[in-house]
Order: C-alpha cells, then structure tokens, then sequence
C-alpha cells in the first residue's frame, strides 16, 4: 500500500508540474517567436515559473519516499 | 530588462546560494548541532545543483528557439533524481544527516529565486526602461 501511496503522489504532483510547466514553455515559445528581442524578461519569467511549478513535485518525490 | 539582466540574475542567484553554503559549512563545524546543519547542508547543496541545472537549461532552451535548433527537455527528471537522492542518502546515513534539515535545505532555491526576484525586479525594470530611452 506504501508503494501505491507513493505512486500516486508522485504521479498527480508529475501530472500538475507537466501542464504547468508546458503552459509556461507554450508562452515563452511564443513570445520569443513574436519578439525575440524580449528574450531576457522572458527567461526571467520563465526562471521562476518553472522553479515555482517544480516545487510541489519535488517535495511529492521527497514524500513519496518518506512513506515508502 | 534584457538577456545581460539575466545573466546578473543568475549570478546574483548563484552568489547568494554560495554564500549560505559557506555560512551552513561554517555551522556544521563550529557548532553542536552537526546532524542537523550537515543535513542542511546537503540539501543545500542539491538545491544548488537544482538551481544551476534549471539556469542552464533555460538559457540553452531559449537560445534554441531564438535559433531556430532543436532542444530535448528541461532537466525535470534530473531535478526530481537529485531530491530524491537527499532523501536516499538521509535515511542510509541517519545518524549524519537529518531529515528535516535536508527537507529545508531542499526549499531553499525557492526562497532565493522568491526573494531576489522581490528586491532586484523593480530595480531592473527601471534599468531597462532608462536604457530603452536612451535608446541602448
């Protein structure tokens, strides 16, 4: 049972950080493509969006492998 | 803000984790409570490489589409292997390192990019538009 507790934190924390994460990779494309002059605010941006989004799913494999 | 405000960004990010590193060494030798800032230590420490992967990623990510070349992922799974291996390494050497110390070493990139990005955002913003201006 622990190891399914673990799979599925892991895997629904995955599932949230991925479309997070694509939400913020699909702006960053386009907004580069648009005016790639902008590249620097955009990688700020994109930075920390993508450290915020990869928190929760850092912290559910730290979980998962406490209760395994 | 432009791609050079990035790059002191960055360094800036960099500077500051290495400067908690140091402090976190500092602690773990000189005082009595070695378990815990030894476990602080280690998850600094992989919250640093986290921090510099994700850094390295992103400037070669946007450098490809700037570019028009192609680019496969962003290090997550590398990231996640690193947090896990805190965690692996807390509970093979339990008596070293301690877990709750590890845990909070592991957010410490979060806070970093947060407050960084507090302090130096304005003052960049307002840099940029001087510049563009000035017309540089």
């Amino acid at each position: 049972m622990g190891a399914l507790a673990a799979a599925i934190a892991v895997g629904l924390a995955a599932l949230g950080a991925s479309i997070g994460n694509s939400l913020i990779v699909k702006g960053t494309v386009e907004g580069i493509s648009r005016q790639p002059e902008l590249r620097g605010p955009l990688q700020t941006v994109m930075l920390i969006g993508i450290a915020l989004v990869e928190a929760i799913p850092i912290f559910a494999v730290v979980i998962a492998f406490m209760v395994m | 803000m432009s791609d050079k405000s990035f790059q002191r960004m960055i360094n800036r990010q960099k500077k500051w984790m290495l400067y908690y590193l140091a402090l976190l060494t500092l602690a773990a030798l000189f005082t009595s409570y070695h378990s815990f800032f030894t476990g602080l230590l280690l998850g600094t420490a992989l919250s640093y490489y986290n921090l510099w992967l994700l850094q390295r990623k992103i400037q070669k990510f946007t450098y490809a589409i700037q570019n028009n070349q192609k680019m496969f992922g962003l290090g997550t799974f590398s990231r996640f292997a690193s947090a896990g291996l805190a965690v692996l390494i807390g509970y093979e050497l339990e008596a070293y390192f301690d877990m709750t110390g590890i845990l909070i070493g592991l957010a410490t990139m979060f806070v970093v990019i947060i407050i960084d990005f507090a302090i130096y955002a304005k003052q960049e913003d307002d840099r940029w538009k001087r510049g563009e201006r000035n017309g540089a």
